[in-house]
């Protein structure tokens, strides 16, 4: 059982917040072209399917946490022995240890092609990584509230998509359910990359003052995520034709060119200095999180877990940094993401499930 | 080696080397005693020991050294340490025979200070116009007055090895924090430093983290604030020289709240808190805005303003950045001398600074008049933080933003702005976190944060503060509703 | 220890290898318009407006090439001048007509890419060139200024649908859409709105004059302001002010020849009337007349677009979202022969301050 210091606990209030600016990330900027593409102007149903099934999974990811005691690297060891449950925790290394440069490199990417084109990817890389390793060090309280601030600070955003209703004709969503209920779903799958977030719960959860209580908090998070995304993605569906959406890469962007404020002209530029406000919480978590399971894993310092994971994203930032490459790596969190958490986590629960029938528990 | 043990012979050696001090024999013709008499000249009062003290002994009639002190409000002097501070104190030391090792201590100390004038830099226009000075008893009585009650602890200590400062830690037990007290009292003790000259040198070294720019204890010289503040279960710790007395645990947005909010009403104080957090807002982000916005983002501009500013800047040889280090440093410049100059030039080389630099560097085509009115608001803007310490950290926070917005225009200013967040989540007050009550988010607290709600609805101590008492009156009483007409 | 100063060389370095590239305000020359006319056989003349700021008033001055490519254009324009052009701040962008009947996506595209450029940005079809346009000299902020301002009040007050770069390229993509763009001409040292250029694909097909305008905007648009003069029979004239105009399209029928019925709800009030007093019988064959001209005009209106095959208001699109697995191009095969109904009610509703 990871039993961590009451002095290092948050209340489980936090957790709304952390699991919400884990899911906002920079799937927002550019995810509604890509379920517009399969499910056309049905896409925000699909949004809200791929809600609720968050909320199902995270249901069950619950269910995990209480059968394990709040340690999810404990309990692939107990089920699946020590190394291959050390294989599958060391598979989680990875994917948390990817997120950080892929969203960096996708960041930067945008910070490129509409502010900075010269800006050089290893010197903002190496600012950022510096100041990612600044937060964790200062462990766990300081990341949360790092997803604290950079989730309420950044809020007033929303509000700028008010302007964006002078343009915007809501007949283009009629009629409702005109695509095929195969489309919508397909599109729902897509979507799954942009609701990814709250898995780091199985991770941060023994961090939760009075563990059970978090979970209402962390379905309120899914929610006010789902929510959100489904507003943004009819507005985005009425702002834009739809053959016009499949040519831009990044729609939320866009959209911003046309607020106007009386002392601002061109906002995105304020949008994309603040989308760094946005991005770094889920940067630090995923460093966190990955350099969590290697202390468990390995039992070394958990600073030097982090040192190296942050060198290797570094280095990948370098080495992967043309669009196509980009793409093939967010590709393969889109399908990492899915795998684990529609595929694994429901096996892991009926494993557990069975197990604890015959063993008796876990 | 081991040092020779402390006695009073050897400290009389010592001192007598001084030419202050002075040993004199009196006697006393009614008992028929001679009396020695030592004293350190410049702390005695020459003046009350030849009104008071010498009439009664060397006139009255009485045989040993116990009859006086059974009669005087005399200090024991069996301790040859005692002796030794006591004597430097300003006390009188007196004994029978000139090789006695024990004597009576006799209090007559010279007591000059500053009369007690209005607070300097907590000036308020309404509500008690008292403040600190120098003298830890004045201060204690001023305290004491307040909060006539016997749960008033003082605790005092020394600290310096060559200043001997008398420290008050004071607290209201059964409502402080016993862990917030003993934190204090420990740090206290631990200080090791030889001249404790005010109370700032004590917040440098028990401070939390010593590093960082952010002041982590709240420093005041109004008695009132420290009674109310006290009475929320805070610590404060008084030193003997300085008139200010510092108040802890502390959180950032004390730091921008003055004391005369409370003399107001609720909604008026407010709207004054609102707008000094949007004026430091404003002073530190305005500047690095204008390097950033001028070095490359000019789309962001509206096209009514791009026409002043280009015009304004037409004829200016630096670029941006430059322009804006020469003005800053300019203000600080004016700042420094103006605090360094007597009153009488300090105002002429105000206004000289102030209006005739500024306007000629404007005609010589040195600055553009629009960044003047920016920097000259700003640093008024920065002026506006009722605590004077925040105001120099702010000024200083200005220069990092201006850097970064030079490196990476908007982005360096988010980027700064993020490292900034992330060293305030790190201070901490005396193990407290420093940014409560925004993080960890304590919705009571917020009632005095960033507004000031009415007193009614504070009814409950700060949440940060784990009080052992958290009720402070009985909120239902203070809020009765009548009906229409009853 | 160590760590402090690893931190300390990774600031250093970052501060000192960190710039970017700098567009100092004053060191840059900032487009403010643009203008594309054909120039002979495949070529193309781009005109640029800089503001010239003087304190007062703002002068312009205007460069003009020729090149093969509208992106070369602008490129080749950098060899005239000391210091950077930028066209971060454009705020509009003519296109000579003669250039617009060949087809201005190219031109649009460029914008389309840059980043730099907002999706605020006006566009118009020039009546003439739009080298001529740009090279006067209106009001006192530059031309640029001028020019947007020209569009974006008769936007809002008068009978000029909305239209910007964004609703351009949105029509344009649309299946079920046809764009449109303002039509301009320089007259003497102003420059009027004369009326609406409609396209088909990215080409002009046709053009509305002013007195159609108003019409147009309200099917268009689906709202109006702005005055509007109603001829009533014995040459007597009605001004009238429109307060609200609302339009509603149904489809009735099959959903590859449905019914279009156009229906059009007005309130105005009197703004002038000089021929006696404005009694109710009056009122209400002011408002008769000025139904039955809304519907001939706007009935004339539509059935040239059906005519021309064009489809500005979007009625394939509005179609679309009414009926269910809706194919456009079945749509639009028997699109000139659909009938459109359309019905008007005008409600009078004040007389002014006086009777």
């Amino acid at each position: 059982m990871a039993s961590v210091a009451e002095r290092l606990q948050v209340s489980p209030f936090m957790t709304f917040f952390i699991i919400m600016s884990m899911q906002i990330g920079i799937g927002v900027l550019g995810f509604q072209r890509i379920i517009a593409e399969t499910a056309g102007h049905d896409a925000w149903i699909s949004v809200l399917l791929a809600g609720a099934s968050s909320h199902l999974i995270l249901i069950l990811i619950y269910w995990l946490l209480q059968q394990a005691d709040g340690d999810f690297v404990l309990l692939h060891q107990r089920l699946f022995g020590r190394w291959v449950g050390g294989v599958l925790s060391l598979l989680l290394v990875l994917y948390f240890a990817i997120i950080p440069f892929v969203v960096l490199n996708t960041y930067i990417e945008v910070v490129q092609v509409w502010m900075f084109p010269d800006l050089k990817t290893w010197e903002f890389s190496l600012a950022l990584f510096l100041l990612c390793l600044y937060i964790t060090f200062g462990g766990f309280r300081i990341v949360v509230g790092i997803c604290f601030f950079f989730l309420i600070i950044p809020s007033y955003l929303v509000f700028t998509f008010w302007f964006v209703l002078d343009y915007s004709d809501f007949y283009q969503l009629l009629p409702i359910f005109d695509h095929s209920p195969s489309a919508i779903l397909k599109a729902a799958k897509q979507m799954t990359l942009t609701m990814l977030g709250y898995e780091t719960v199985l991770f941060f959860y023994p961090f939760i003052k009075g563990g059970k209580q978090s979970a209402k908090w962390a379905h309120a998070a899914v929610l006010t995520t789902t929510l959100f995304y489904t507003l943004l993605t009819i507005l985005t569906l009425a702002y834009f034709s739809e053959n016009q959406l499949q040519r831009q890469i990044w729609p939320t962007l866009m959209m911003w060119k046309v607020v106007e404020l009386p002392f601002i002209e061109r906002f995105e530029y304020i949008g994309i200095a603040n989308w760094l406000l946005i991005i770094l919480p889920n940067i630090c978590l995923g460093l966190w999180c990955s350099s969590r399971i290697c202390k468990q894993l390995f039992s070394i310092r958990q600073k030097m877990a982090l040192l190296v994971i942050t060198t290797i994203c570094f280095f990948c930032t370098l080495w992967i940094d043309d669009r196509a490459e980009i793409d093939f790596a967010n590709t393969i969190l889109n399908r990492a993401g899915f795998y684990f958490l529609y595929i694994w986590i429901p096996c892991l629960a009926g494993i557990t499930y069975i197990v604890k029938k015959v063993r008796g528990n876990v | 080696m081991t040092a020779p043990p402390p006695s009073v012979w050897t400290t009389l050696q010592i001192l007598g080397s001084s030419t202050d001090f002075q040993t004199k024999v009196y006697r006393n013709d009614t008992a028929g005693l001679y009396l020695w008499v030592s004293y350190v000249e410049p702390m005695v009062d020459m003046e009350f020991v030849a009104r008071s003290i010498f009439p009664y002994l060397f006139h009255c009639p009485f045989s040993s050294l116990e009859e006086i002190h059974r009669a005087l409000p005399i200090d024991d002097a069996y301790d040859p340490n005692n002796v030794k501070e006591k004597l430097l104190e300003g006390y009188l030391f007196i004994r029978l025979h000139e090789t006695d090792e024990t004597g009576l201590l006799v209090k007559a100390q010279k007591t000059l200070e500053r009369a007690l004038t209005v607070p300097e830099v907590e000036f308020s226009v309404v509500g008690p116009k008292e403040s600190f000075i120098e003298s830890l008893e004045t201060n204690l009585f001023l305290l004491r007055k307040r909060i006539p009650i016997d749960r008033l602890t003082v605790k005092m200590t020394t600290v310096g090895t060559l200043s001997k400062t008398k420290v008050a830690v004071v607290y209201i037990d059964g409502i402080a924090n016993p862990d917030n007290v003993q934190t204090v009292l420990q740090r206290i003790e631990e200080v090791e430093f030889d001249e404790i000259i005010d109370s700032s040198y004590i917040v440098q070294i028990i401070s939390d983290n010593r590093h960082s720019p952010f002041p982590q204890l709240l420093d005041t010289e109004r008695p009132d604030r420290v009674a109310a503040v006290l009475a929320e279960g805070k610590v404060a710790i008084m030193v003997d020289g300085s008139p200010h007395v510092l108040i802890g645990p502390t959180t950032l947005v004390e730091f921008f709240s003055s004391f005369e909010d409370y003399f107001l009403n609720w909604t008026v104080a407010s709207f004054f808190r609102l707008i000094r957090l949007f004026s430091v807002t404003f002073s530190i982000l305005i500047t690095p805005m204008y390097v950033a916005t001028l070095n490359y983002h000019y789309e962001l501009i509206p096209k009514d303003l791009l026409g002043t500013l280009i015009t304004s800047r037409r004829e200016i040889p630096f670029p941006p950045i430059l322009e804006v280090l020469f003005l800053e440093l300019t203000i600080e410049l004016l700042r420094e001398a103006g605090a360094r100059l007597p009153t009488k030039v300090g105002q002429t080389i105000g206004i000289v600074g102030g209006i005739v630099i500024g306007t000629a560097s404007v005609e010589a085509g040195l600055t553009s008049n629009v960044l003047l009115i920016l920097v000259a608001l700003a640093a008024l803007a920065s002026f506006t933080t009722p605590v004077y310490k925040i105001g120099n950290t702010i000024r200083l926070m200005r220069f990092p933003f201006i850097l970064f917005a030079e490196i990476w225009g908007l982005l360096g200013v988010a980027f700064c702005f993020c490292i900034i967040v992330t060293h305030l989540l790190y201070l901490t007050s005396l193990g407290r976190p420093f940014l409560s009550p925004l993080y960890p988010p304590r919705w009571r607290d917020l009632k005095d944060a960033l507004a000031r709600l009415p007193f009614t609805s504070q009814s409950k101590r700060p949440e940060t503060l784990r009080t052992e008492q958290p009720i402070r009156f009985d909120g239902k009483k203070a809020k009765q509703k009548r009906d229409i007409d009853e | 220890m160590s760590m402090r100063t690893a931190l300390l060389i990774g600031v250093t370095v970052v501060l000192l290898c960190g710039c970017v590239r700098k567009e100092i305000l004053d060191d840059i020359n900032i487009e403010s318009a643009v203008g594309f006319d054909e120039a002979g056989k495949e070529k193309i003349r781009g005109t640029i407006v800089i503001p010239v700021y003087k304190r007062g008033e703002t002068a312009n001055k205007t460069l003009t090439t020729v090149s093969s490519t509208a992106k070369d254009v602008l490129e080749e324009l950098q060899y005239k001048t000391s210091e950077p052009l930028v066209s971060g701040s454009i705020e509009i962008a003519l296109y000579g007509k003669q250039l617009a009947k060949q087809g201005i996506f190219p031109f649009i595209d460029q914008f389309r890419r840059d980043a730099s450029i907002g999706t605020r940005l006006y566009l118009a079809v020039v009546d003439g060139t739009a080298k001529h346009l740009l090279e006067g000299n209106y009001g006192r902020q530059g031309n640029g200024i001028y020019l947007s301002n020209l569009l974006k009040q008769n936007i809002e007050r008068r009978d000029l649908p909305k239209t910007n770069l964004h609703l351009f390229l949105k029509t344009y993509y649309a299946d079920g859409k046809d764009p449109f763009l303002p039509y301009i001409r320089r007259v003497g040292e102003d420059v009027q709105v004369i009326g609406v250029v409609l396209f088909r694909g990215d080409r002009v097909v046709d053009t509305i004059g002013q007195s159609d305008m108003f019409y147009f905007k309200i099917v268009a648009d689906g709202y109006s302001e702005g005055t509007h003069t109603v001829r009533l029979n014995n040459k007597k004239y009605v001004s009238i002010k429109n307060i609200s105009t609302k339009r509603t399209i149904s489809f009735s029928g099959p959903k590859t020849r449905p019914h279009i019925h156009v229906h059009i709800a007005l309130e105005g009030i009197v703004r002038e009337y000089k021929h006696g007093p404005f009694t109710s019988a009056v009122r209400r064959s002011v408002e008769k007349t000025f139904e039955q001209q809304i519907r001939s005009q706007t009935e004339a209106l539509l059935r040239r677009f059906q005519e021309k095959q064009i489809d500005p208001i979007g009625f394939g699109d509005l179609a679309a979202s009414r009926y269910r697995q809706f194919r456009h191009r079945d749509f639009y095969k028997h699109y000139s022969q659909l009938p459109i109904r359309i019905t008007a009610d005008v409600t009078i509703r004040d007389t002014g301050i006086i009777e």
